[in-house]
């Protein structure tokens, strides 16, 4: 089913859609009921094309097997449809950002649509999944964050979403305005998935996105189909104190040495800093501690201070 | 005497730095920090720094027979250096607001360094003020934002002698920003909203120039020979005395009142038109009387908007001292 969540118009009178599509069990009440949203920020493309990849799967597996779908699941594939339109972070108008929307008491047309939403999720489901890339400079391993306090309710869900890693980090002030945060105060069970850089999609994280949702959803009794057939990744869970950041001490071009999801030893190059004027190697960035490189920098330009890479240097179990 | 703070390095050479300017006085005076700039297209906040840096170093030149500087001043005009060079309200780069930075890291990115470094510069100051406009798309009458009633920053709010003093709730934006790290430091912390980015409106930075030399007399930083004049009565709100006009139709809005009037209840306060005919889809109408303290001055506008603040206390208007 097809339910436009809330319409405006723009002020030359075109009319701008929020929409979400449901699916459920032809009969019955639903085993489960799971939100998945995306498109909070325009130019985070991995969480709107898996949405999309999502609705073809489960429209045709509504027709095809019926039976197959025994909770609900409701799609909002994009949250923020001007954003995505202008292909930027933040709304257009204004360049306001809707993760920054919830918990607050802003009047806005953004803060209004951001409450429609929330709403709708807090009344509508039991389970969300909110899906979210890197931003322009940094390229995320397919990983779910949680704020620590959550991590007992939600590292049982987030094991099941084929993601290489659970990093359980503390809570920074601005999370208290995110849609995470504020899902999981309203007691709707809300894991946030990083994936992939800004403005970019890359198909292996997309099938891994893809096929963890699938998994996902059979783990807690929404779907009942045997295909498409998943080999779940048991990812690593990371806590605050097991993730070491790699930074440049100068501006040039951050060259990489490593790819991302790479193994390292500490010692190891993870890159160089070339210098734009004259192509001399400013700097050797080495890696600090073993571990697994679940960021890494894809903008190459860096001034003082610029992460170039994110390490779990758990005691790992390759 | 003029610092750099922190210098920036770019690829190709300096990138830009954050400069502060001190003015030292006595130590058994109280400081004043005075910060600006935060987005770099805040130039009524620039624009103010710059004619008190002018007057201050003036009066420490003896240039002054009417002024002596007792206590110590510290005004950093610009503090989005690079977004300023860029004519932007963001660093480019990065494109984040620094007043949603705080309070930054002195080992993380541009950005997060020059937030911790706008703290360490001015922890020790006894007051501190942050000058600030709306968005392009509104106009701010000059006003001070105060998030304590504490009845010393109450007073130091009024001797600013601007239209109105705002005492606000704190929301949870305000926890990223610098006025809140502020705040936990004991600093007493004073907003002032006027004009607009983008835009320099020279009478109400006047206005405010004027307000901060008051502020600095009534503090003992400045010594002043002029004899007072009459003090007006400057009204004080709390954060219920307020209605929010939202449009609810998206379209063209033309205003038809005056930021700093006080306007009557269903006085129309603007018009949304249709672009293509020029047809009215709306009249706004002031839903209480009060003082018209923002009004939106970018006509494009989405329902559900914000077109104008009115300040309209429950009980009638309260004036310092209460």
């Amino acid at each position: 089913m097809n339910k436009i969540l809330h319409s405006y118009k723009t002020p030359l009178g075109h009319s701008i859609q929020i929409e979400k599509k449901t699916y459920g069990p032809a009969s019955g009440k639903p085993k489960n009921r799971l939100a998945i949203i995306s498109g909070l920020h325009g130019d985070e493309l991995e969480g709107i094309a898996l949405c999309g990849r999502l609705i073809s799967f489960l429209s045709n597996l509504q027709n095809e097997n019926p039976k197959a779908i025994q909770g609900q699941i409701e799609v909002y594939p994009v949250a923020n449809p001007q954003s995505l339109g202008s292909g930027q972070r933040l709304w257009p108008m204004g360049g306001v950002d809707m993760n920054r929307q919830f918990g607050g008491n802003g009047k806005s047309l953004l803060a209004d649509v951001s409450k429609r939403i929330f709403n709708d999720i807090v009344q509508n489901s039991d389970i969300a999944i909110d899906i979210h890339a890197g931003n322009l400079f940094l390229k995320e391993l397919p990983q779910v964050r949680i704020i620590e306090g959550y991590d007992k309710k939600l590292i049982p869900l987030a094991s099941q979403c084929n993601v290489d890693l659970i990093w359980v980090h503390p809570i920074a002030d601005f999370f208290k305005l995110t849609l995470g945060f504020n899902l999981n105060k309203a007691k709707v069970r809300t894991i946030v998935i990083e994936a992939g850089v800004g403005a970019r999609l890359d198909k292996g994280i997309g099938d891994q996105l893809f096929y963890g949702m699938i998994q996902f959803m059979r783990s807690i009794d929404i779907l009942n189909c045997e295909k498409p057939v998943v080999q779940r990744k048991e990812p690593i869970l990371v806590n605050p104190d097991e993730v070491t950041m790699a930074a440049s001490n100068n501006s040039g071009f951050f060259v990489s040495e490593i790819s991302l999801g790479e193994w390292i030893k500490k010692g190891d190059l993870i890159g160089k800093i070339i210098s734009p004027n004259d192509g001399s190697i400013l700097e050797e960035i080495v890696a600090n501690s073993d571990g697994l490189t679940f960021t890494l920098r894809e903008d190459p330009m860096t001034y003082e201070g610029s992460v170039v890479a994110r390490i779990a240097y758990k005691e790992l179990i390759r | 005497m003029i610092e750099k703070a922190l210098t920036i390095k770019g690829p190709c050479g300096e990138a830009g730095s954050l400069k502060v300017s001190t003015w030292d006085g006595e130590d058994r005076f109280d400081s004043l920090s005075i910060v600006t700039g935060l987005q770099g297209n805040g130039v009524n906040g620039v624009y103010i720094a710059l004619k008190l840096a002018s007057f201050i170093s003036d009066v420490e030149a003896g240039n002054s027979q009417s002024h002596r500087l007792l206590g110590k001043v510290q005004i950093i005009p610009v503090v989005n250096f690079l977004a300023f060079d860029e004519g932007k309200k963001n660093w480019a780069f990065d494109e984040l607001d620094l007043n949603f930075a705080f309070p930054g890291n002195s080992n993380g990115e541009i950005s997060e360094k020059i937030c911790q470094e706008i703290l360490k510069i001015t922890m020790d100051a006894t007051y501190g003020v942050i000058l600030e406009s709306p968005s392009s798309c509104y106009l701010d009458f000059p006003h001070v934002n105060i998030w304590d009633s504490d009845r010393k920053l109450k007073k130091a709010a009024n001797s600013l002698q601007l239209g109105a003093v705002r005492i606000r709730d704190e929301s949870p934006h305000l926890q990223t920003q610098l006025v809140r790290f502020w705040m936990d430091r004991e600093i007493q912390a004073l907003s002032v909203s006027c004009g607009k980015l983008d835009s320099l409106n020279i009478p109400f930075c006047d206005l405010v120039v004027n307000g901060l030399i008051n502020m600095m007399v009534y503090l003992d930083i400045l010594e002043s020979s002029k004899t007072s004049k009459e003090k007006k009565k400057v009204p004080f709100f709390n954060s219920g005395d307020q209605a929010t006009v939202l449009a609810n139709e998206s379209g063209f809005f033309v205003p038809e009142s005056k930021i700093g009037e006080f306007v009557e209840e269903k006085q129309l306060l603007g018009k949304i038109l249709e672009v293509q005919t020029g047809n009215m889809l709306e009249e706004v109408f002031a839903p209480k009387s009060g003082l018209l303290l923002k009004i939106r001055d970018y006509p494009t506008v989405y329902e559900s908007e914000v077109l104008a603040e009115i300040l309209t206390p429950k009980k009638g208007l309260s004036f310092w001292p209460f």
